[in-house]
């Protein structure tokens, strides 16, 4: 087993290195749709975050409670509790986020960030180190959110987090508020992701699932040469 | 032997038995502890929409009016009729709401002045297709309602569906056929 990271390096993982949306390409559904506005952007990550952290803690408590043979449904019975607390909590109290959020609230539930870190890592670490890593990656999400998002609204709106910025007489790109658009900044922040590790000469890591398994079966055929040798 | 049996005994427990435990085990604790929140939040978010629908007759009725004005009107049967207030001066405000495009509703609150003439529609089409169905929630659609008082509505009378939004459109005119009814017999024959 690889020597156990330090809290610090759990927790900055998902801001940069690790970023969920730019670099392991999750929950894009949410990233593309909600990142019209700052407003909805920020509040989208806020009410994630909770979610992912509060997911991640419990999930990583029970992970020696919880039989391998039910842990998906236990995993999507916690989080869809924890995304319906935000949702009521969200209606009661800021019904406008609420309005503007519309069905990708509910839709947290589905989203692969929150599943793929219960099981990527809450259910193989400590609690501890499960919350940090739901806070890094929660703050990478509402980082990358922010991002896109201010492009989005400066660009298709003329304003930033309401305020108007862009003098009236220049057209908007409206093109910016639609689909494409958010395809489109998608695209340039991931190039730009990949050329800031370029420029810092610290290239990650990529391993598809093919180069997983053909590693496995290297291992494997070592084991028998060795096993034979001796 | 007899060791032999407890284990697997013990191993079908743990294979069959303790999973279904949890799982209804986590169930219910998540179930009570929304039950919970539940109670906290629901009078809350009734409170709301309830503030949220008076605003919004507020808003269709004529400029001046004020909450204590307004007398809320319940147990209104026409179908398609959520609600209704009627305020001093003789004014009235309907909230309908009838099925637009891929069965989501659009809601309507259609003001009538004294005379029984509309004197204000605003349509929330946020539920329709942003950009198609949305239009039916523009100025230029509804503003061709007001004044209407020539009994119930439809395409081209007063105003044309929206092209390539018919379902929005329709439901906009259903939804305001439903005001109408409830207006003509509820509110003014009632009241």
């Amino acid at each position: 087993m690889a020597e156990k990271p330090s809290k610090w390096k759990v927790f900055t993982a998902g801001i940069l290195r690790e970023n969920p949306v730019l670099r392991l390409v999750l929950g894009c559904c949410s990233a593309l749709a909600i990142t019209t506005t700052v407003s909805g952007a920020v509040g989208m990550g806020l009410s994630m975050t909770f979610v992912l952290v509060c997911s991640n803690i419990v999930i990583s408590a029970l992970r020696k409670v919880i039989p391998a043979k039910v842990h998906l449904p236990c995993y999507i019975v916690i989080i869809a509790t924890f995304v319906t607390v935000v949702q009521m909590v969200l209606q009661a109290f800021v019904p406008d986020l609420y309005k503007s959020l519309g069905v990708f609230l509910a839709l947290i539930v589905v989203n692969c960030i929150i599943l793929g870190r219960a099981e990527m890592f809450a259910c193989k670490n400590t609690v501890v180190d499960s919350a940090l890593d739901g806070l890094g990656m929660g703050l990478g999400y509402i980082l990358t959110m922010t991002l896109m998002s201010s492009i989005r609204e400066i660009i298709g709106g003329g304003s930033w987090l309401g305020i108007q910025i862009v003098p009236e007489n220049i057209d908007r790109m409206t093109v910016m508020n639609s689909a494409p658009g958010g395809f489109f900044v998608f695209g340039c922040l991931m190039a730009g992701c990949i050329w800031l590790e370029r420029k810092l000469n610290k290239p990650i890591e990529r391993k598809t699932c093919g180069d997983v398994m053909l590693e496995q079966i290297d291992a494997a055929k070592q084991q028998q040469e060795g096993g034979e040798l001796a | 032997m007899a060791n032999n049996q407890t284990a697997e005994k013990q191993s079908a427990f743990k294979e069959l038995v303790l999973p279904v435990i949890v799982l209804v085990a986590i169930c219910l604790v998540c179930s009570a502890l929304l039950a919970v929140l539940n109670d906290i939040t629901a009078p809350i978010i009734v409170e709301n929409t309830r503030a949220e629908t008076l605003a919004s007759y507020l808003s269709v009725l004529p400029e001046g009016t004020t909450e204590a004005d307004m007398t809320e009107h319940t147990g209104l049967t026409t179908p398609g009729v959520e609600g209704a207030v009627t305020t001093a001066g003789g004014a009235a405000a309907v909230k309908a709401a009838a099925v637009g495009y891929s069965g989501k509703d659009v809601t309507v609150y259609v003001a009538f002045d004294a005379s029984g003439a509309i004197s204000n529609l605003s349509v929330d089409a946020s539920t329709q297709t942003t950009g198609i169905g949305s239009k039916v929630g523009e100025e230029n659609f509804t503003s061709g309602f007001l004044g209407w008082s020539g009994g119930p509505v439809a395409s081209g009378a007063p105003v044309d569906t929206i092209a390539s939004a018919t379902y929005s459109s329709n439901a906009v005119f259903a939804a305001v056929n439903a005001a109408i009814d409830c207006y003509t017999n509820e509110l003014q024959g009632g009241v």
